[in-house]
Order: structure tokens, then C-alpha cells, then sequence
């Protein structure tokens, strides 16, 4: 399929593209670009082997230019990859056997979690699953102080003994994390020299080397995560590499991270746990891309799936980051894209509870058998029922036709477990139901909004995912918030994303000392080496317009406990005096903003410094078509009734891919795209943009929406 | 019932965003890391429309604290006043946690408003930290701080600031956080004002909705206790000296009576618990199965009627010391309740022991030596849940401290902290100054619930139970053990 018509078919063969493939649980999608523009694209389901999958696609979209996959491949200088094999790895416990070696005395802090529990009171929540046996975490003499001294020296005939006795256990990685290594590496440098002694076939995971920084139980359990998803990981990337090799691919192979930049097989293989959000994270990038393509440089992005509802913010194009994540409730606390989860998609299950109250979710009714509407036997009622039966989703148009829904087998499941316990009829209770989930949505898009400090009001909503711009309209109503963006390659956000991005690699370096006592020059000496380091890791000459590199120091008053990362201010490689005074005065005012007070008079504590280098890569172009007609009536193909309220409406149905720039659409009224239905509300009007994205301006009714 | 289900959402919303931006804009550890405190939001009517807490003992004394600020001050309400109370004589827990209550007027009329609940690092007493294991009265503890207001119509009341502060050792700690709570207080207001302009008649509507909602739930759940009576006792120590805890629990179609006739007189020890300490403890143990599901509001509190005999150790006549109570106490309670329910042969998957006390240490700098002495509390670890993994439940969202930064931030460098059987086991070596300790360490004969030894140059003596007067020097080492759902 091909979601954009104005690509010349007859390719010269000298075109070169850059190609953005995103594997999903369902679908692969792939985006292809131009330097002049042009994009072309496509979806074929995801296969066990994700490669097959990769390589389907790769041939589908050579087939849509008419060109060999080998042509095409040969004028691929760069395939930017989201793929979701390390978070499968861990999400369904299926990574390496992975042993630990860790400071004596403190093998266990992977289960103590400092004291966190996902629910306090629950006596039904079980522990998390081990991925690293108590047997196979080993303590070895050794130990640091806070300022790197060895206070007790690294006990190697016990490293060596215990790497032996994990092979024998059949160990395939080897986690290492020593307190204090973020300080002084020196133990677990000379642990990873002997494990490669006894046994170099061995993934081995440093701490100092994936998150060297201080707390010890967020540092062990991300570098556990580490090991346990590496190997699968590494050895995905170089079957797939292969792969595309073999088909005649010579350009460079990236991956989405989970913080939005991009880095090569080697690198992403010895990182795993930095792309386990490899695939959302190119759809927040697309999502900055597009905000700024349409003049929106705050944007909430919402993902609506099948089984969950996925929230994050973009400030002024910059999508926020989080350390905080806890991912199959292990801690990653690696820069990630701060992506909110709920569990509302279009399978999560209506239901009444024991009470009386409506509710929706958690429980869904996933793929198979999937909503009631898909005729596989399930006979509970979902989201996508209620919006079949309401009429949104056209049952004979779902995913252009390809699949058939069944309205009746909707409405039983509604009136059964909903309607008739409630007394209400069918469409009321489609209606409640729609209405429960929307206020779940919405909340959560408060949630993730205030929690950062931030108004939704000041914010675009972009929606993406199937069902996420049916129910985006009515949130933003209740957020207040005053567009709604639906993008046009709204169903392969995350692999136009990952054409977008530009490449990335985040250095971090511990230096505790007080603002006072701060010896500039070293700071400057540890800045180049971090860039120096940072350029090793980055690589990708080839594919990058020029290197940005972004400086910052995480500050704190001295003696509190929250940090603040503030950017430092230089012009030049070197940062002076004045610069770091800027810097100072920043860090007050950001403090002031994030947690509503500044002391000009307390000392500052400098904790760590932070290098960001950035491989900017020639911006994607997209070129804006001129306004057509308003009217859109050449585009509408039915009318159909629809209920918003309980009395019906007949509303035309436009087609999405008859739309052109310009066009007008006055709500009521449904959009349908291959993938992706789009409802326009009473009161609400969609204009196509230059870039045929949707966007629908939003008459604020805030708390009177029915 | 949907729609109430929906408005009521925005304003659990509020309430907890009040929970969040408290906890980020605090710079004391209490409130950012231990999550000591609670939000709520009350109707014009004091009936309690939402609350939240990150530990348990607020569960009563936010609305017992709001009911006496309003009895106090009456008439004398207005709006922008913000009034304050930390006595656990008129509704608290323990002498050094804060309520702070933003009465909101609308048109002229009393309507839906926040409140807040802090422990504050220091309020004064004997010792840093408000803990004192000899104390026998309130005042060897911390001040008392009746109901007084620190904003009177919008304006800020310096001379009562000036003497709040002046009654504290950590001075600038406890302004910051004063103003932290207004600053909640100030935002939910906010937001309560933008609700209340949205939806009206529906907003206070939807409460009473929930609030019939959160009840009806309770009492379902408590209609399927195979038997309608039950009791039980425990045993605790303080000092050496027994302590026995009774209860009997009769569930009606509506409610369920708790009664602790029977319980041991008031001691001369800070485990006293005062009332609204006994309300909560008793409560949690029947609330837990539910905990995830409801939201906390009037509801909850009227399915339960608990009746304590007055003098007795769970609700002791003034001026008994009662800081022990939250940690040491009120786990005996929760311990008490949970026996009776499994006695009564309720589901002990359901039911299963929630409580489990364990050692814990206060450390501060010897007196006179700092313009302010910042306590610091040290729980370095937990006793494992009845479950076998992670704290039990009335351990509440507290983190626990890092090893690395104990060592960066306070000069206590962690050796060890592991597990040995049914123990966790941590020490720790001072490697900073001269500080005085106080332990806190729950006590029962022929039992244990952990122990902390303390080595110095000279010897090593293990406490088994509370104890102060003890200082440690650079070189000597704490050891904590902690012993699975308390020992028992």
C-alpha cells in the first residue's frame, strides 16, 4: 500500500533513499524518503523472525517503484530500524542466562527494589520474575569509597572462580556492578579482562559502562536488563545486517533508541537496554517532526493500540525524557522518551463491577480472540465494539476492507454485559462506555501534562495509532486543549520517525564537588574526552550533515535531594567562568520552576556532567502542495448514522486518500483512511494541510460534552 | 452513576496532582523520599471527598484534624485563611506531623476544599525528630501546635511564622516546607475553582455518588465473612512491660464494629496510640483487598465504627507520649485485626498480614553544636511481607535509602545489605562525626522483630529494644537486622 500518490513511479535508479522501518507486534512499517522529498510507504505483518518481516517489506516497497530490492538496497545509504526485540525479550522473560558479580555483601539489591512495590496493599501481586537467580549472583571482595579510593582491592582469583562456576551453570552474560564504579571503573574493567580470559564467548555488561551514575539499585537493575537482552538483541541486528547485505545492501544499519537518536548495530548491540522503547520513540520523533512542519512546537502525543493508550509530551519540539522507567518491572533508569501508559486500547474490556460502576480495562481482549465485532468468538464487549456500534468505525471498511466486522455480534456483547445488568439500552450503554474511556484518556493526558509541570491548554493533541483519532476529538474537548492533529502517515508514524531522527549518543560522567571548589579546567578536560568517546560510539560520517554538541551539568543545592539538569551555556568547545556563572543562574531558575523555590545563597553541588552529540542529518523534505478547493464533497463517498447522543445522526464519510489540501471538513462527519478513522464532532471542523495531516479545530464545550 | 464516575475522576485527579507536586517541590527526604504525608479534598459539609497517602496513618486524622479546626475556629472562617494544627490530642497521630487546611469560598459560600498532612522534620521536644523512648508525656516529644491560623484572609500571619519557626531546630527546612504546602494548597484551590466553574452542582453530586459507591463496595465485601464475629488478642512489649491488644469485630449489613474493650491500660512509654493512629491501623487490614480499587472518602470511614476504651493504650487519656506509635504500635493493631479475620476463617489469601515492624535508628548531631540539627532517619532496610518478597504493606511507599548515597550525602558508608534466611541484614560504618542515636525497636517476649547492635572501639551491645543516650564516633558500626513480617 501506498499512502502518498504524488511519487514518481519510474525511479532512476540513482535516487538514493533513506529507509525507516518500525516492527510492531502486528504490522512492519517502512517509510522511504528522498533528499528532494519524496516518500513512499508500506505495511506487511510482522513474522516471527522480525528480519522476514524487514525483508517482505523491503521488497514490497521496491516493488512500488519498480525497481529490484537489490537496486533499491544498493541506493540505500542509511536503513534507520525501530524494532521491538529487546522489549519482547524482556517483556515475555525470554533473554540470555545471565549471572551477576557484584560488591559483597550486596547481591540482593535487585530484589529489594529499594522497598518499591507497583502496588502497596495488593497481597495478590506477585514477585517479579528473577531474571537473575539468586544462585548466579555472586559477591566479590572489593570496595570502593565515594571518591573512587579501593578500600578493599578486587579479590581476582575469587572473580575467576566465580566466572568458572557460571559457565559451568551454562551462564551466557555476565552482569557487573560494583558500588562506586561510576566513580573509579577500575574493578569492573579488570572483572570484564578476566571474564574474557576464562571465557571470551561471554556478553558481558558493565555498569560503569551502561549508566555510570551513582545509586546502586537503579545502576544494577539497568545493567542486568543490559545483559539479559544483549545477546538476542546483538544477534537479531547481525541476522538482519546479513540479511540485507545479502540482498545487496552496503550502507549503514541504525536503530531507534529509546531516547530519540539513533545509533549503529555495534553500538546498539553492546546497549540493548537503550532501545527498549525503540519503536514509540520514532513515533514522539515524528511527532516533533510534524509539530514543527505544522506550527505546533508543544505537542501531547497519544497512541491508541490495541491494548493500551500510550501519552507523551513535546515542548517546544523537544520531547521530554525520563529516567524514572520501570519496563516488565525491572528499573531501566537510562534516558528514555517519557511515554505514559495506560491500559485502554480499542480490545480493552467493558465491564460492570461488583459495585455498580462502569469500567474499561485493563483486561483486553487482545488480537485473538479480539473484540466481539471480529467474529473470532469473543463475547465480551470492547472499545472497538462500542465504536462499531455507534457507528465511527465502518464494519465494511476496517483496515480498507481487508477485514469484515460484525455490528451484531458488537451490539450482543453490549447489551449482554453492559445494557441489560445496567437497564439501559444498547446505545446508552455504547455511548457510557465511550464516555468512561475518553475520561480515562483524558486524565491521563492531564496526569502526564501536569505531572511535568505543563497546562494541556498550551498544547496540540496529535493523534496516531487506529483508533486514536476517534476518540481525540472528544478529549480535547474535555482537556480544552484546541487541535487536534491527525497525521497523514498517521499509520507508519513510528518509521517515518525513524527517517527523521537525527543520531544521538549520551555520555555521562560522575563529579561530585562543590560549586565553589570546581576546578574549570578539568571539567573541560572530561567534556573533550566524553566528546572524543562520544565520537567513537557515534560513527555515521557518511549519513550526517555536521555534529552538535549539547553540554550539561546536573546541579542540586547541597544537601536536598533534587537534581536538576541544566544545559551549559558556551558558545565555544571550552567552557569559561562567565559561562558557568549563566550556567548557575539557569540552574536557580529552573530549580525556582521545577520545584518552587530558589536559594541564590546555598551552595550548589555539581553530581554529574553530561555530553549529548548529535549527528545532525540533512532535514527530511517534505514538500507542502498548494490549497485546493474547501470543499470537499468530491471526497465523500456515504452517509451513515452515527450516534453522539442518543438520538442518531446521518453524517457523510469522507475517504481519506480523496481528501486534498485545503479541503474543509464541517462535523459531524467521519474521515476513513486505510488504518485509521478519524471522528469529526459536532461543533468541530477539519482542515487537510499542506501535508494532507488532518487537523481539526476544537469548539471548547469543557464539562457539557454528552 | 457514569457520570459521577467521570466527574469524580477530575477531582481524585486534583487531589493526587496536590500528592505529586507536594512531593516535588519538598526538600525534605520526609516528604520526597519516605513520602510522609497525605492530600485531601472536603465538602462544604467536612465529609471527606477524596483522599490520598503514601503511608498509612493519615487515614482518620486528616478529616479528625479538619472536623477540630473547624470546631475551634467556628464562625471565624473566611476566605484565604489557612489554618494549621499538630496535636495529637484534637485529631493527629504523632506531635511533628503538620494538617494544614485551605478553606474555599465560593460566592460567598463554603465549598469544596483542600488539605494537607506533613511530617515535618522537627516541631521541638527532648530530641531532634520529634522520637523520644523515655517520653511519657506529649511535650518531651515535640510542641503542640493547636489550631492556629498562618494566613488570616489572605494575609500572612509573620508573628505566628516567626514563632512556629522559632519552636523548630531545622529553621529553614521548616519554612521551605510550610511553603511548599501552601503552595499545594494554593493549586488545588485553583483547580477546585476551575472544576467547580465547569460542573457545577454535578462536581459535589458525583462526590456523594462515590462516596454511597466506595461504602457500598466495603460492605459487600464484608457481607462475605463466613462468620459475623470475631475476636482476637496480641501481645507487644515496650520497655520490658506486656502490653496486650484485644479486639472483636461484629459486621452488620452496613458496617463493621470494631472494639477494643479489653486493651491493656495507657503505659508510660511513647507506644500510646492516640485515636485517629487506632482508627487507621484498625482499619487498613479490611480495607486492603479493596485498597486498589476505591477511592478513600467518607465512605470508607463510615463503614467502620470503632469504639476504644478511653485511658487505654490505643486512646490514651492527654498528656500520654504517643510518637512510637505509628511505627511500633499500629502495627499491632493492623496485627491484631488480621489475627481475628483469620481466626474468623476469612479468606488468608485476602487477608494475609499486612503489618511487620522493624528497627529503625535516629541520628543527630550532639547538642549545641549546629545552628540547625536536621535528624536524619535511618531505614536501611525492611522486614520481608508475609508474601516472601518486597515490605509489607504498612511499610508504605517509602524508598529505600541507596548505599551510595548514604555514603555521598551523610558519611555512612553501607558494607552490607543482604539477605540471610528470613532477614535482611545491613550495616553500617560511620565514617563522619560524632552523633547521637536513638533506636526505635518493637519488642515482644520470646520473639523478636529485629535488633540493631551497635560497635564501638570499646564493645559491642545489641538493642533489642527502644533506647537513647547512645553516641557513635567515626569508626564504629551499626548493624541492622530485620526479621520477615516482624518475627511472626
Amino acid at each position: 500500500m501506498v499512502f502518498r500518490e504524488d511519487i514518481n513511479m519510474n525511479q532512476d535508479k540513482a535516487t538514493k533513499w533513506v529507509l525507516g522501518v518500525d516492527v510492531g507486534g502486528t504490522f512492519t512499517d517502512l517509510v522511504a524518503s528522498t533528499e528532494d522529498g519524496q516518500l513512499v510507504s508500506t505495511k506487511t505483518p510482522s513474522t516471527p523472525d522480525q528480519s522476514d518481516g524487514v525483508i517482505n517489506g523491503v521488497q514490497k516497497i521496491a516493488d512500488l517503484l519498480d525497481i529490484s530490492i537489490e537496486d533499491f538496497l544498493a541506493n540505500c545509504p542509511l536503513i534507520v530500524h525501530g524494532t521491538t526485540v529487546a522489549t519482547n525479550t524482556l517483556l515475555e522473560y525470554s533473554g540470555a542466562k545471565v549471572g551477576l558479580l557484584t560488591t559483597e555483601g550486596f547481591r540482593d539489591e535487585i530484589e529489594f527494589r529499594r522497598a518499591y512495590k507497583e502496588s502497596v496493599f495488593s497481597v495478590r501481586l506477585k514477585a517479579p520474575h528473577q531474571i537473575v537467580p539468586r544462585r548466579f549472583r555472586i559477591g566479590i571482595r572489593e570496595r570502593l569509597d565515594k571518591d573512587g579510593n579501593i578500600i578493599k582491592e578486587l579479590d581476582e582469583q575469587a572473580v575467576r572462580q566465580a566466572v568458572q562456576r557460571l559457565v559451568e551453570e551454562g551462564i551466557e552474560a555476565i552482569a557487573v556492578c560494583f558500588l562506586f564504579s561510576f566513580v573509579n571503573p577500575m574493578h569492573e574493567k579488570r572483572v570484564k579482562e578476566i571474564i574474557e580470559e576464562e571465557a571470551p564467548h561471554l556478553f558481558v555488561s558493565l555498569s560503569s559502562e551502561v549508566l555510570p551514575q551513582i545509586r546502586e539499585f537503579e545502576r544494577v537493575s539497568t545493567t542486568i536488563v543490559n545483559a539479559y537482552t544483549g545477546p538476542s538483541l546483538q544477534s537479531y541486528l547481525n541476522h538482519l545486517e546479513s540479511k540485507l547485505q545479502e540482498q545487496g545492501f552496503r550502507g549503514e544499519l541504525f536503530v531507534m533508541q529509546s531516547n530519540g537518536g539513533v545509533q549503529n548495530v555495534e553500538q546498539t548491540g553492546k546497549l540493548a537496554a537503550g532501545s527498549l522503547l525503540s519503536g514509540p520513540a520514532g513515533g514522539v520523533s515524528a511527532g516533533a517532526f510534524i509539530g514543527e512542519k505544522s506550527g505546533n512546537d508543544n505537542i501531547i502525543t497519544v497512541d491508541m493500540g490495541g491494548t493500551s493508550y500510550d501519552v507523551s509530551v513535546i515542548e517546544q519540539l523537544q520531547p521530554t525524557i525520563t529516567t524514572e522507567s520501570w519496563i516488565s518491572r525491572y528499573r531501566v533508569a537510562l534516558p528514555m522518551m517519557d511515554i505514559h501508559t495506560i491500559g485502554s486500547g480499542g480490545g480493552s474490556i467493558a465491564w460492570i463491577d461488583s459495585g455498580g460502576a462502569l469500567r474499561v480495562g485493563p483486561q483486553s481482549a487482545g488480537s485473538f480472540p479480539g473484540p466481539a465485532c471480529y467474529g473470532r468468538g469473543g463475547t465480551e464487549p470492547t472499545v472497538t465494539d462500542v465504536n462499531v456500534l455507534l457507528g465511527y468505525i465502518n464494519p465494511d471498511n476496517f483496515l480498507g476492507g481487508e477485514m469484515k466486522l460484525d455490528r451484531n455480534l458488537a451490539e450482543q456483547a453490549i447489551m449482554k454485559h453492559i445494557a441489560d445488568p445496567l437497564g439501559i439500552s444498547p446505545i446508552e450503554a455504547a455511548l457510557a462506555i465511550s464516555r468512561i474511556v475518553n475520561s480515562d484518556m483524558s486524565n491521563a493526558v492531564q496526569y502526564v501534562s501536569s505531572q511535568r509541570g505543563y497546562d494541556p491548554r498550551d498544547f496540540a493533541l496529535m493523534a496516531v495509532g487506529g483508533a486514536g483519532a476517534i476518540h481525540a476529538g472528544r478529549q480535547a474537548e474535555d482537556l480544552g486543549i484546541n487541535t487536534v492533529i491527525v497525521p497523514s502517515l498517521a499509520p507508519v508514524f513510528s518509521a517515518f520517525g525513524d527517517v527523521a531522527a537525527n543520531l544521538k549518543v549520551t555520555e555521562l560522567k560522575t563529579r561530585f564537588e562543590d560549586l565553589p571548589s570546581l576546578n574549570l579546567e578539568q571539567v573541560n578536560q572530561d567534556f573533550e574526552q566524553m566528546e572524543k568517546i562520544a565520537r567513537e560510539k557515534l560513527g555515521g560520517e557518511s549519513i550526517v550533515d555536521h555534529f552538535e554538541t549539547r553540554r550539561y551539568m546536573d546541579m542540586r543545592y547541597k544537601g536536598e535531594v533534587h537534581e536538576v539538569t541544566v544545559p551549559v551555556r558556551s558558545r565555544t568547545k571550552r567552557i569559561t567562568s562567565l559561562n558557568l556563572d549563566a550556567t548557575v543562574k539557569d540552574f536557580h531558575e529552573m530549580h525556582e520552576r521545577l520545584y518552587a523555590h530558589q536559594d541564590p545563597e546555598q551552595t550548589i553541588e555539581i553530581l554529574n556532567l553530561r555530553l549529548d552529540l548529535i549527528g545532525v542529518r540533512k532535514k527530511l523534505v517534505i514538500t507542502d502542495e498548494s490549497f485546493g478547493e474547501e470543499d470537499p464533497s468530491l471526497a465523500k463517498i456515504a452517509e451513515r448514522t452515527v450516534y453522539f447522543e442518543n438520538n442518531p445522526m446521518t453524517i457523510p464519510i469522507y475517504d481519506g486518500s480523496l481528501l486534498a489540501p485545503g479541503n474543509l471538513i464541517a462535523g459531524p462527519s467521519v474521515i476513513e483512511e486505510w488504518g485509521t478513522t478519524i471522528v469529526v464532532y459536532p461543533g468541530q471542523e477539519a482542515l487537510i494541510d499542506a501535508n494532507r495531516n488532518c487537523i481539526i479545530e476544537v469548539q471548547q464545550m469543557r464539562g457539557n460534552q454528552q | 452513576m457514569i457520570e459521577a464516575q467521570i466527574v469524580y475522576s477530575k477531582l481524585q485527579a486534583v487531589c493526587r496532582q496536590m500528592g505529586e507536586a507536594l512531593q516535588r517541590i519538598s526538600r525534605s527526604p520526609l516528604v520526597s523520599q519516605d513520602r510522609a504525608f497525605a492530600t485531601a479534598i472536603f465538602t462544604n459539609e467536612l465529609k471527606l471527598a477524596i483522599q490520598h497517602q503514601y503511608e498509612p496513618e493519615h487515614l482518620y486524622a486528616m478529616k479528625d484534624s479538619v472536623d477540630h479546626l473547624f470546631d475551634y475556629f467556628s464562625f471565624d472562617i473566611s476566605d484565604g485563611d489557612i489554618l494549621l494544627v499538630a496535636d495529637p490530642y484534637n485529631g493527629g497521630t504523632k506531635g511533628q506531623t503538620l494538617t494544614m487546611v485551605a478553606p474555599l469560598f465560593y460566592h460567598g459560600e463554603l465549598v469544596l476544599f483542600p488539605a494537607v498532612r506533613v511530617q515535618i522534620a522537627d516541631l521541638a521536644g527532648e530530641f531532634p525528630g520529634g522520637f523520644n523512648p523515655d517520653a511519657f508525656e506529649i511535650w518531651q516529644e515535640s510542641m503542640r501546635i493547636t489550631p492556629v491560623k498562618l494566613y488570616k484572609q489572605g494575609l500572612l500571619q509573620q508573628d505566628v511564622l516567626r514563632f512556629l519557626l522559632a519552636n523548630s531546630r531545622v529553621k529553614s527546612l521548616y519554612q521551605s516546607e510550610l511553603d511548599a504546602m501552601y503552595a499545594c494548597l494554593r493549586y488545588a484551590q485553583k483547580e477546585l475553582q476551575r472544576l467547580i466553574k465547569q460542573y457545577g452542582q454535578r462536581l459535589i453530586e458525583s462526590v456523594y455518588t462515590m462516596t454511597n459507591y466506595s461504602n457500598r463496595r466495603i460492605v459487600e465485601h464484608i457481607s462475605q465473612y463466613p462468620k459475623k464475629t470475631m475476636d482476637s488478642k496480641i501481645t507487644f512489649a515496650s520497655n520490658g512491660e506486656n502490653i496486650t491488644i484485644y479486639v472483636s469485630i461484629n459486621t452488620s449489613t452496613n458496617q463493621v464494629a470494631i472494639d477494643f474493650n479489653g486493651t491493656g491500660m495507657q503505659v508510660n512509654t511513647p507506644v500510646n496510640a492516640s485515636l485517629s493512629t487506632t482508627k487507621a491501623f484498625a482499619t487498613w487490614p479490611i480495607l486492603a483487598p479493596l485498597a486498589d480499587e476505591i477511592a478513600i472518602n467518607e465512605g470508607v470511614l463510615e463503614a467502620f465504627e470503632i469504639h476504644v476504651p478511653k485511658g487505654s493504650l490505643l486512646n490514651p487519656d492527654f498528656p500520654a507520649s504517643v510518637g512510637f506509635s505509628t511505627f511500633i504500635t499500629g502495627h499491632f493493631i493492623s496485627g491484631v485485626i488480621t489475627k481475628a479475620l483469620q481466626q474468623g476463617n476469612t479468606s488468608t489469601k485476602l487477608y494475609s498480614k499486612i503489618h511487620g515492624p522493624g528497627p529503625q535508628a535516629i541520628l543527630f548531631s550532639p547538642f549545641g553544636m549546629l545552628k540547625e540539627t536536621v535528624p536524619l532517619f535511618l531505614v536501611p532496610g525492611y522486614p520481608e511481607s508475609s508474601e516472601g518478597w518486597g515490605p509489607s504493606a504498612l511499610f508504605g511507599d517509602r524508598e529505600l535509602v541507596s548505599a551510595e548515597e548514604l555514603e555521598f550525602n551523610y558519611g555512612f558508608k553501607m558494607v552490607k545489605r543482604e539477605k540471610k534466611a528470613n532477614q535482611m541484614i545491613v550495616e553500617i560504618i560511620n565514617e563522619n562525626f560524632v552523633f547521637n542515636v536513638i533506636t526505635i525497636i518493637p519488642e515482644v517476649e520470646n520473639n523478636t522483630y529485629g535488633n540493631i547492635t551497635i560497635q564501638t572501639n570499646e564493645n559491642r551491645k545489641t538493642f533489642h529494644k527502644s533506647s537513647t543516650g547512645i553516641s557513635i564516633r567515626p569508626g564504629n558500626r551499626l548493624e541492622f537486622v530485620y526479621e520477615r513480617t516482624g518475627g511472626q
